[in-house]
C-alpha cells in the first residue's frame, strides 16, 4: 500500500477492496451475498454522513405537513356530546360529501395555500343603482354616493383577494306588481351563486354602506372566531322576542347564513351566506305564494319578514343561522333606530374600530350624502399613516 | 492499515464540506454545534406538536355548548330497542279516558278550548309506577311518555325506520293490533327500525285540533317526531294506517332505492299534480332522490305510503309542512289537504323538486280494491298490468278512503289474513 502516490486518488470503493479480501478469504460466499453486504454499507455510510440534511429535511417536511393538514382537516370533533346530539349532522354530511364538495369545512379550517387557485373564496355582491332613476330623476349627490362606496368595497376587495360584483337593480321594480321587491335580492343572490360556484362565502352589502375598517380581512375578523362571535340561540340578543327554543333544531350543524338583527328585527343590509346547497335550497324555499298570500300586508319589510317567519317555525332554517353582533358588519350610524340612541349594541363606535357601517334607511328623511361624507372622512383619518402627513400635509 | 486515517480524514473534510452551506445560513461551526441546534428545534417542534392539539380552536366544544336538540319533549328517553310501539293494549283504556282526559285543556282568550302539550314534563319513573295502582293514570302516563322516545344506540342503528300512526279513538283493539303487528314483521325482516305513535299525541300542536279535519297534517309532525327520534336513519318510510304491508319480502333498499328499480318506476315528464303545468323532471340524478312519493290513480300526489331522507333536503320539506302558515292556509277541504300541500311545494320550488321521485303507486302504496280482489285470481291477473291497484306480490296495499266507505277493519282484516297465509 505505500506504493501509492499520497496524491494520486484514492478509489472510491476503498473499502470494496477490503471486502474483496474478505471475499477471498472465504473463497465460497456468493456473489449476491456479497452486494447485499456491499450495499447495506454504503447505505449506512450515506445515512451516517447525511444524517444532519436528512433530519432538516424531515422536519421541514413534517412541519409542512403538520400546517396543512391543521388548516385544511375537517370538522372537529364534537367530543364532549354524546354521539346523539351529533348524528343529525354526521348523517347529513356523510350523504352530502358523497355527491361533491358541497361541504366545505368551515373557513377558517381550510387550506389558505391555495395561492394557486383563481377563483376568489369569498365574494363581495354590491347592490347598486336602485331603481336606476327610473322613476325618479338620480341625483349627483345619489351619483357620488354610489361612486364613492363601490370605490370603497372595490378597494377592500382588491387589498385582500375577494371578489366584488357589483348587482344593478335597476329592474327593482319589475318585482312591484307582485308585492315583492325585496325577493330581487334572492334572485341576484342565486345568479350570482351561478356566477361563481367555486366562491365559498358571499357578504351582501347594500350601497349605502362603508366598510371603515379596510385592514381588517374578513377571515380575522369573523370566520376565524365565526363559533365564538355568533350566537344561534337568541341568547344574547331577541329584539323580536321569537321563540328561542323550538323542538328539532341542531345547533351542531354548521352556520351557513350569517346575519345581523337590529331594533327592528333581521337586517339584510349586510350579511354572509354559504356557497352551499342548504343556501340554494333556502333561496328557494324563502319565497312562496301561500305563506306569502296570508302575510304580504303584515310583512312590511318582506323578505327580512319572511325570513322571520321561517326561522321562527322550521327547524332546518334555524339550525344553520348565525347571528352576528350588528356592530360586527353592519353598525348603524345614530340617525337608523334612533329610539334606542343610549344602546351601544347597535351604533357605530369609532374608538372601537367597528368594521362596517351602514346607513340603513337614509333616504327615509335623513341626509344620504351628509352622512356619507362624514363617514367617508372619517375612515380616511382613522386610516391615515403617520407617514402621510409628510406627502399631505 | 494506511487506509483508516485517511479514510477518516476524507469523512471529515467531507463532512465540514457539507456543513459549510450550514455555515453560511449561519450556523455554529464547531463539531456538535449543528447537530444541537437541529436537535433542539426537532425537539421543540415535536413539544409544539403534541400539545397543540391541547390549545387549538378547533373543537366546538371546548369555546361554545349549544343546548342540545330535542323533540316536542325536552326531557328524553332513550329506547332500548328499535321497534318503538305504544302499548297497544291499553286501547280500551284510552278510549275510556278519551283524549279530553289526557291533557289539560286551556280556555282561550276568545272562549275556545285547546289541550296543551306540556314539553318540560318528565317521565314517569319506574319507583312512581310502582307506588301507584291506579290503572287510568298508568295508561295516562304511558300515553304521554311514548312520545319521549327516542333511538340512540350508534352500533346498529337501522338504515330504514318504517313509521306509522295509528288511531285509538277510531279503531279497535284488534285492527291496531294487526296494523302494529304488520309493521313489526317487516321491519324484523329487514332490521328496519319503527317508530309507531298515536295519532292523538300530536293534537296539542295543531291549532285545529279535530282530528278529522287535520288528520292529515299529522303526517309530518310524525315524520318529523321520527328523524328526530333515529338520527342515523337514512329513510324514513310513512306507511298510513289504512294501509298494509302485503310483502314483507321486499326490502326498501333492493326493491325502491337501487336506480335501475327506480328508473323503471319514475314519473318523467308529467304534470306534478293533476292538470299542472309544471312537470316532472326528465333528466332525475337517481342517487339524489331525497323524497319518494306516489301519484294516486288521479295523478296528485299520495300520502298513503312514502319515503323521505332523513338529510336537510327531507327536513325542508317536512318543516315547510309542519310550518303553521302553510298548514292553516285554506286548502281544498274536499281533497287530501297535505297532497294538496306537497304539491304545491313541489310546483314552486324546483329545487325540491329535482331532489323529489315521483313514482307509480304500485311501489309504494297500490289501491286495494274490494270488487277487483273478490272477483278472483283471474279477473287479478287480468288487471295485472295496472298500475294502481294492488295486485299480488305489491309492497303495500293501501285502503284508502275506506274510513269513507267505513270499512277499514273488514279490509284490513281480511288482507293481513292473506299476509299470514303467504
Amino acid at each position: 500500500m505505500s506504493s501509492v502516490p499520497y496524491n494520486s486518488q484514492l478509489p472510491i470503493s476503498n473499502h470494496l477492496d477490503y471486502d474483496e479480501e474478505e471475499k477471498k478469504s472465504r473463497g465460497s460466499s456468493s456473489g449476491l451475498k456479497y452486494r447485499i453486504i456491499y450495499w447495506r454499507r454504503s447505505l449506512c455510510n450515506l445515512l451516517a454522513r447525511w444524517k444532519k440534511p436528512i433530519l432538516l429535511l424531515c422536519l421541514t417536511l413534517f412541519l409542512f405537513m403538520w400546517i396543512n393538514d391543521s388548516t385544511i382537516s375537517g370538522y372537529p370533533p364534537s367530543t364532549s356530546f354524546q354521539g346523539q346530539i351529533s348524528n343529525d349532522n354526521k348523517l347529513s354530511k356523510a350523504d352530502n360529501s358523497l355527491n361533491s364538495k358541497k361541504y366545505l369545512p368551515p373557513f377558517s379550517k381550510r387550506s389558505r395555500w391555495s395561492f394557486w387557485s383563481k377563483d376568489p373564496k369569498i365574494v363581495i355582491i354590491l347592490a347598486a343603482n336602485e331603481g336606476g332613476g327610473v322613476l325618479r330623476w338620480k341625483n349627483e349627490q345619489e351619483w357620488a354616493i354610489e361612486g364613492i362606496s363601490i370605490e370603497n368595497k372595490k378597494a377592500y376587495a382588491k387589498r385582500h383577494g375577494y371578489g366584488l360584483t357589483i348587482k344593478d337593480l335597476t329592474t327593482c321594480k319589475r318585482y312591484s306588481h307582485e308585492y315583492r321587491e325585496g325577493w330581487q335580492k334572492v334572485d341576484i343572490l342565486r345568479q350570482t351563486f351561478r356566477e361563481f360556484p367555486n366562491a365559498e362565502w358571499f357578504w351582501w352589502l347594500d350601497l349605502d354602506t362603508m366598510i371603515m375598517e379596510p385592514s381588517k380581512s374578513l377571515e380575522e375578523h369573523i370566520f376565524d372566531r365565526l363559533e365564538t362571535l355568533a350566537d344561534r340561540e337568541l341568547k344574547s340578543f331577541n329584539p323580536l322576542n321569537l321563540k328561542a327554543d323550538i323542538p328539532y333544531v341542531n345547533y351542531f350543524e354548521e352556520m351557513e347564513f350569517l346575519i345581523t338583527q337590529d331594533c327592528g328585527g333581521f337586517n339584510l343590509g349586510s350579511f354572509m351566506i354559504k356557497n352551499s346547497e342548504w343556501s340554494k335550497l333556502l333561496l328557494d324555499m324563502w319565497w312562496d305564494p301561500v305563506l306569502y298570500e296570508q302575510k304580504h300586508m303584515v310583512w312590511e319589510h318582506r323578505e327580512q319578514d319572511a325570513l322571520e317567519a321561517l326561522y321562527e317555525n322550521e327547524p332546518w332554517i334555524r339550525s344553520r343561522i348565525g347571528f352576528l353582533p350588528l356592530r360586527t358588519i353592519n353598525a348603524f350610524p345614530p340617525g337608523a333606530c334612533s329610539e334606542y340612541s343610549g344602546d351601544s349594541r347597535y351604533f357605530y363606535n369609532e374608538k372601537d374600530h367597528d368594521f362596517v357601517v351602514n346607513m340603513a334607511g337614509c333616504n327615509f328623511g335623513r341626509d344620504c350624502w351628509g352622512e356619507m361624507q362624514y363617514y367617508t372622512t372619517l375612515m380616511e383619518k382613522l386610516n391615515r399613516r403617520w407617514y402621510t402627513r409628510f406627502f399631505f400635509p | 492499515m494506511a487506509i483508516k486515517p485517511k479514510k477518516k480524514g476524507k469523512m471529515y473534510s467531507s463532512r465540514s464540506v457539507r456543513s459549510q452551506w450550514f455555515n453560511r445560513l449561519g450556523f455554529q461551526q464547531n463539531k456538535y454545534g449543528t447537530c444541537k441546534f437541529l436537535s433542539i428545534i426537532t425537539a421543540f417542534v415535536c413539544i409544539l406538536y403534541f400539545f397543540s392539539n391541547r390549545f387549538y380552536p378547533t373543537s366546538r366544544s371546548t369555546s361554545v355548548s349549544y343546548s342540545p336538540s330535542h323533540g316536542l319533549y325536552i326531557n328524553e328517553i332513550p329506547a332500548s330497542s328499535q321497534l318503538i310501539y305504544p302499548h297497544v293494549e291499553h286501547v280500551p283504556v284510552l278510549k275510556q279516558i278519551t283524549v279530553k282526559g289526557l291533557y289539560v285543556t286551556r280556555l282561550e282568550i276568545d272562549g275556545s278550548k285547546r289541550l296543551i302539550l306540556k314539553s318540560e314534563e318528565n317521565a314517569m319513573t319506574d319507583e312512581e309506577k310502582k307506588d301507584t295502582t291506579d290503572q287510568i293514570l298508568l295508561v295516562k302516563h304511558s300515553f304521554l311518555d311514548h312520545g319521549k322516545l327516542v333511538y340512540r344506540k350508534n352500533n346498529d342503528a337501522p338504515e330504514v325506520v318504517v313509521v306509522t300512526l295509528i288511531d285509538f279513538e277510531n279503531y279497535d283493539l284488534e285492527t291496531i293490533i294487526q296494523i302494529v303487528q304488520n309493521r313489526v314483521d317487516y321491519a324484523l325482516k329487514h332490521k328496519y327500525g319503527v317508530y309507531i305513535r298515536w295519532i292523538q299525541e300530536f293534537l296539542p300542536i295543531l291549532e285545529n285540533q279535530n282530528l278529522a279535519e287535520s288528520y292529515e297534517f299529522v303526517k309530518p309532525l310524525m315524520v318529523r317526531a321520527a328523524m328526530h327520534a333515529f338520527p342515523t336513519a337514512k329513510y324514513i318510510h310513512f306507511v298510513d294506517q289504512d294501509a298494509l304491508l302485503m310483502n314483507l319480502d321486499l326490502s326498501l333498499q333492493k326493491y325502491l332505492l337501487d336506480p335501475k328499480i327506480l328508473d323503471l318506476a319514475l314519473l318523467k315528464n308529467v304534470p306534478v299534480v293533476a292538470n299542472s303545468n309544471i312537470k316532472t323532471y326528465n333528466h332525475f340524478e337517481y342517487s339524489s332522490a331525497k323524497i319518494i312519493i306516489p301519484h294516486d290513480a288521479n295523478g296528485n300526489i299520495d300520502t298513503s305510503s312514502f319515503v323521505v331522507a332523513n338529510d336537510f333536503y327531507g327536513q325542508a320539506l317536512i318543516d315547510y309542512l309542519n310550518d303553521p302558515l302553510l298548514r292553516n292556509f285554506p286548502w281544498d277541504p274536499t281533497a287530501d289537504k297535505l297532497s294538496s300541500a306537497i304539491g304545491h311545494i313541489l310546483q314552486w320550488h324546483p329545487t325540491l323538486l329535482g331532489k323529489t321521485a315521483i313514482v307509480i303507486p304500485k311501489v309504494l302504496a297500490s289501491q286495494y280494491d274490494a270488487s277487483l280482489d273478490q272477483g278472483g285470481k283471474s279477473e287479478n291477473a287480468a288487471s295485472g298490468g295496472d298500475l294502481y291497484h294492488y295486485n299480488e306480490g305489491d309492497l303495500a296495499a293501501s285502503f284508502k278512503g275506506c274510513r269513507a266507505r267505513g270499512t277499514c277493519a273488514s279490509e284490513i282484516n281480511h288482507m293481513y289474513s292473506k299476509i299470514k297465509k303467504n
